[in-house]
């Protein structure tokens, strides 16, 4: 055991020396590789992170929400419906909801308006979220301005700042009273947005649901899990167009790392010559070339992993966030929860670090089972 | 003792650039003593070297080492064999470059996992023994061709192996450092290790007390002299 981890020692020592003597080279290979496990793995983390952030965020999100459907499109929702639905077996709770969107041409952007009932607002009264504040420069006793859908401007006056901690949900969010609301989009009394339930035994949500759509053909029924669902769709969608364009870069390396070492040199193929022939087996070679293998890309695995897992939770994730967040011109600016993933460790050492060993072994056992008498020839 | 029975050596067989390096070679080599194989470029004696050290394989015919069978063995048992036996020096000497001499004369026993302290301990001894003890941190790029071979002379005798084959030693050295060089080939033949050289060098009859002379000629033997 002592004699085998001392052969470990020196053939580590060997390989160190071996890298440093190519040290162009090699800093030049590690810096690329390092650059593309960077890139995956904060693809991969800056996905997983907001899939996580949305779960935790709908956590708290109703078990159903119901709309209307006239035509296949999304409808307002009258008022009588919520007190059928509140009959349904199961249902605990139901609220009438009242939300859409507002584009603001001044800065191309879309806000979400929303009548939040444990936010009592007075007409006239607003409270936005800190993206939305940032872009349009206003603060608390500020006024903004909005077009009416009967074309005249309503001034809202900023009453609050949506906390930051839950900027996710509220970068782009604008709080109203429902009086605010209606006469903004010129809303009938009688009519919601859409509504939302909560059952008794979050197991039979889809139960309940069967028998909204019994009692109102013309709903639709979203359950959370749907809503989950389609959010990781969404960025699974997204994180598969980055990884295309990582795949080229993937390809490229795997070209580069093959040449590297397909291609050894004649020095390299000499030296190896050299080794055998002063008492090396083949299988003291391939255990250098391992080695060899081994610190090189684990190094850049390991930098590139951490330089990528700091980006994304600590530095705003600043390379991939406009790809995998989303579409909007108000950016919420927030921090992930820091997490690790052993089995995505895993799948990146896979696509990284093993075909690079691999590339570097089948040359070097090519040359090393070679007699080693054409040393001798110099 | 080590026993040829009618070795042939062909390179690239089959190939348009086929050469039969060995025609039925069949000579034995005994223990101590210096032996040179001579000969003409292309006669033969690098290669009858390679097949001596174990370090290709002959095409056909037997090499026994102590009685043992080699042509035969799995490359396994065969650097086995190679690592113990046989030291090399080489006609380019063959030193790594960008290691030091020190990292050198160490680098055949690293695959033997030997203490650290033991081992350099042992090369820094062939080395101070070799007149090489102020230059053991030096890359081996700094060193002149004398150094150089002796170098490559301490890392042969750093696995302490009964049989030093050097291949053409004075080919390139002039005068004074062929001197040298001989002088430690001769010393080493004196303590009882069998020291092979091939050379065409008149300077090796000179300078060293030659046991045998074995002189080659288009892959044959064509003359064994005892001195």
């Amino acid at each position: 055991m002592r004699d085998f981890l001392e052969q470990q020692k020196y053939l580590i020592d060997y390989t160190l020396a071996a890298l440093l003597r190519r040290k162009t080279r090699n800093i030049g290979l590690l810096l690329v590789y390092t650059l593309l496990v960077f890139l995956f793995a904060s693809t991969l983390l800056l996905g997983q992170g907001l899939r996580r952030e949305a779960a935790i965020l709908l956590q708290d999100a109703p078990e159903v929400i119901v709309q209307r459907l006239v035509a296949g499109r999304h409808d307002l929702l009258p008022a009588a419906w919520l007190e059928t639905l509140r009959r349904i077996r199961g249902v605990g709770t139901v609220q009438g909801r009242l939300w859409g969107y507002y584009y603001d041409p001044a800065v191309k952007a879309n806000y979400t308006l929303m009548v939040a009932p444990e936010r009592p607002l007075a007409k006239g009264e607003i409270v936005v979220g800190a993206a939305l504040a940032r872009v349009r420069q206003i603060g608390i006793g500020d006024y903004l301005g909005l077009r009416a859908a009967n074309g005249q401007p309503l001034p809202l006056k900023v009453t609050g700042i949506l906390d930051t901690a839950s900027e996710l949900l509220s970068a782009d969010l604008l709080l109203l009273s429902e009086a605010s609301f209606r006469a903004l989009f010129d809303f009938p009394p009688d009519v919601y947005t859409d509504a939302v339930l909560t059952v008794h035994n979050p197991r039979e949500a889809r139960t309940v649901a069967e028998k909204i759509v019994l009692a109102f053909p013309d709903s639709r029924p979203i359950l959370r899990s749907e809503i989950l669902r389609t959010y990781d769709a969404v960025f699974n969608w997204r994180e598969g167009m980055l990884f295309v364009v990582l795949g080229t870069l993937l390809l490229t390396f795997a070209i580069l790392a093959w040449d590297k070492a397909a291609g050894l040199s004649a020095e390299e193929k000499r030296e190896i010559g050299i080794l055998k022939a002063i008492g090396w087996e083949t299988g003291d070679i391939l255990r250098m070339k391992l080695w060899d293998g081994a610190l090189l890309s684990l190094t850049a695995f390991l930098v590139g992993y951490t330089l990528a897992w700091w980006q994304v939770f600590h530095g705003g994730a600043r390379l991939f966030m406009p790809v995998l967040k989303g579409w909007a011109v108000l950016y919420p600016n927030f921090q992930l929860t820091p997490a690790v993933d052993g089995q995505q460790i895993l799948v990146l050492l896979a696509v990284t670090v093993l075909p690079y060993i691999v590339a570097t072994l089948i040359p070097s056992w090519r040359a090393a089972i070679a007699d080693p008498d054409a040393a001798m020839r110099g | 003792m080590i026993e040829f029975s009618v070795v042939t050596k062909v390179f690239n067989q089959g190939q348009p650039n086929e050469c039969q390096a060995l025609r039925e070679v069949s000579l034995t080599l005994e223990r101590g003593g210096i032996t040179v194989f001579k000969g003409p470029s292309g006669s033969g004696k690098t290669t009858l070297l390679t097949l001596v050290g174990c370090l290709a394989r002959p095409t056909s015919g037997r090499i026994k080492l102590d009685g043992r069978l080699l042509s035969n063995l799995p490359e396994r048992f065969l650097t086995e064999v190679r690592r113990h036996t046989f030291g090399f020096v080489f006609q380019q000497f063959n030193l790594i470059r960008g290691l030091t001499v020190l990292e050198n004369v160490m680098l055949p026993a690293y695959p033997l996992g030997r203490p650290y302290r033991e081992l350099s301990d042992a090369a820094r001894e062939w080395l101070d023994r070799f007149g090489l003890g102020g230059k053991i941190a030096n890359p081996v790029e700094w060193l002149s061709g004398g150094e150089a071979q002796r170098t490559a002379l301490a890392r042969a005798l750093i696995n302490d192996p009964a049989v030093l084959i050097a291949d053409e030693p004075t080919a390139n050295l002039d005068s004074a450092l062929s001197r040298e060089v001989l002088a430690l080939l001769g010393e080493l033949a004196a303590q009882g290790r069998t020291v092979l050289i091939s050379s065409h060098d008149p300077l090796v009859f000179e300078a060293i007390p030659v046991n045998r002379v074995i002189e080659l000629h288009d892959g044959q033997i064509a003359g064994d002299r005892r001195c």
